[in-house]
């Protein structure tokens, strides 16, 4: 079960973000000592973005790099927040006079690390905010909440609205109402497994699955019996469903996301079965992207997000981005 | 004792390579225990911070206030750790010198306010109380003890093994307790029975300072 195509396991994130890179030249670049990649060409007069975290969740964020979504992305050990100085360090190589926004992940380590380059960045006298994302609902309380697959969401919505000149406050504001209005939840099927130690991140049985858990192997709420993919989207809509406020007029973006193990084929089952159900409720879902977005290596496993959107987010949504996988 | 003798930077820098070694040493304990209510890489994240203190040890002898000297063991820590182990243990460790700028040598005596300052940083940063099952479990108790005793009627060798059994009590509490901060709090009761990893890192330097002067023969 665990092998990988690997050099030298504490090397990984490195080779990782420079394979990224030089794969994607005329998109990427990789800012020298430091395992951040940047936009080959800075952005100008607009509010620049940031995110990133742990490693192990790719293509996010490096993947997300690019015209239209972010302007630098942190990749941390694997799972692990990246320090401070990292992040101050992508803060100065793409901040502009309109400032810099950070869209952070709903954990521990990288709410400290990513807020203490934020102040150290304003003691500088660097225009620097930041945004956090929840859209995780397995968890209860709103504030212990992680950021998932949804946070792709609030990287696109960020990128269009700094793109179409809103200042850093109008930013921050409107990726604040995307996250208020994210949700996901996801089930998982098999562990991942740390490239250093080969350590399985969690331990579950053949015909288990654990519901709500988290992409770094945190476990979930509970352990259940695997089940069909309709019985499974039918219990995370409506746990989605549960938290969110909307009417019969309201339109939904959809996101079917892969932990990383999980083929195209079960996402797309999956996507069948969701839109059908949502569509018998009655629900408007404006579009719908199906593939791998934030991963956590080989988990076998998916989430489901829905996005409510207004016609001001919807607007954002449709703006076009070049980054170098497919959104 | 003799609550006013100094101890000088470059004594203290042996203290905290000491420290340092012990935590390296730990690694696999520490990744062990992360790895029951954790993603198994606490020890792999300490190892990588407390050896670029070790590896620092020239440079730090060089320092010439205690506030230099800790503020910069916790810059090191803070980046080379990296998740929320990072800031955290930086911040301990730069908190504990911060109110020293003056101070070219430690004495037991600024101990207490010290360490109030170094939990108090802590607690700030991560925003865990006592019984939240994170390192502050393990610090409050020193810091409790500190507040009550008179350091002068104590013998040092007698005052470093008390410390250090304050920091164990402290430590197993963790085990008795589910988390409410970090990550292992998703865990809800899951994580009960088992020591927070950061926790025991945090009990370790106690221990080792215990060790560093009582089997050093040379009295403080």
């Amino acid at each position: 079960m665990n092998k990988k195509i690997l050099n030298n396991p504490e090397k990984v994130v490195e080779e990782m973000v420079e394979g990224m890179a030089m794969a994607n030249p005329n998109r990427l670049k990789k800012v020298n000592g430091f395992n951040i990649l940047i936009r080959s060409k800075k952005k100008q007069e607009r509010v620049a973005l940031i995110s990133g975290g742990g490693s192990g969740h790719e293509p996010a964020h490096g993947g997300y790099v690019g015209p239209g979504m972010l302007d630098a992305a942190l990749a941390g050990p694997v799972f692990t927040s990246p320090n401070p100085r990292s992040v101050l360090k992508a803060i100065k190589e793409v901040k502009t006079n309109e400032g810099v926004l950070l869209i952070i992940k709903n954990y521990s380590g990288d709410v400290m690390n990513f807020k203490m380059a934020a102040q150290k960045a304003q003691d500088e006298g660097i225009k620097c905010d930041y945004v956090i994302v929840n859209d995780d609902i397995a968890i209860n309380n709103p504030e212990d909440r992680r950021g998932i697959a949804g946070t792709i969401f609030v990287h696109k919505i960020a990128g269009a609205a700094a793109d179409a000149g809103y200042n850093l406050e109008e930013t921050k504001e409107v990726a604040n109402k995307a996250i208020n209005n994210i949700k996901s939840k996801g089930v998982a099927l098999a562990p991942c497994y740390s490239p250093g130690s080969g350590r399985p991140s969690f331990e579950i049985g053949e015909n288990e699955m654990e519901v709500g858990l988290g992409i770094h192997g945190e476990p979930g709420v509970e352990v259940q019996e695997l089940k069909s993919s309709r019985e499974i989207c039918k219990m995370i809509t409506n746990n989605i469903l549960e938290k969110m406020e909307y009417d019969k007029n309201s339109q939904f973006s959809l996101m079917i996301n892969s932990l990383g193990a999980t083929p195209l084929m079960e996402l797309n089952v999956m996507a069948k079965d969701t839109l059908e159900l949502l569509k018998n409720r009655g629900l408007t879902i404006y579009n719908c992207y199906v593939g791998n977005f934030m991963t956590s290596m080989e988990m076998k496993g998916a989430s489901l997000t829905l996005f409510k959107l207004d016609e001001e987010l919807k607007n954002l949504l449709n703006h076009p981005v070049d980054v170098s996988i497919k959104l | 004792m003799n609550t006013k003798k100094e101890i000088k930077i470059d004594i203290m820098v042996e203290v905290i390579e000491y420290i340092s070694n012990k935590i390296v040493n730990n690694c696999d304990k520490l990744s062990k225990l992360d790895g029951k209510i954790g993603d198994s890489d606490h020890g792999e994240n300490m190892k990588r911070g407390f050896k670029n203190v070790i590896k620092n040890k020239e440079k730090l002898k060089k320092k010439n206030t205690v506030r230099e000297l800790f503020n910069e063991i916790g810059e090191i820590i803070t980046f080379n750790v990296g998740g929320s182990a990072g800031p955290l243990f930086g911040r301990l460790f730069s908190d504990f010198g911060s109110s020293y700028e003056e101070h070219k040598y430690f004495t037991i005596e600024m101990l207490p306010s010290a360490m109030n300052s170094a939990l108090n940083g802590v607690k700030k940063l991560g925003g865990a109380d006592v019984g939240d099952k994170t390192m502050v479990d393990t610090i409050a108790p020193v810091v409790d003890f500190l507040n009550e005793v008179n350091l002068s009627e104590l013998e040092c060798n007698i005052l470093l093994i008390k410390l250090k059994e304050e920091a164990r009590k402290g430590l197993e509490s963790t085990k008795l307790i589910s988390a409410r901060k970090g990550r292992a709090r998703y865990l809800n009761d899951r994580s009960i029975g088992h020591m927070d990893p950061g926790a025991y890192s945090c009990y370790l330097i106690f221990e080792a300072v215990e060790e560093y002067f009582n089997d050093n023969t040379e009295e403080v």
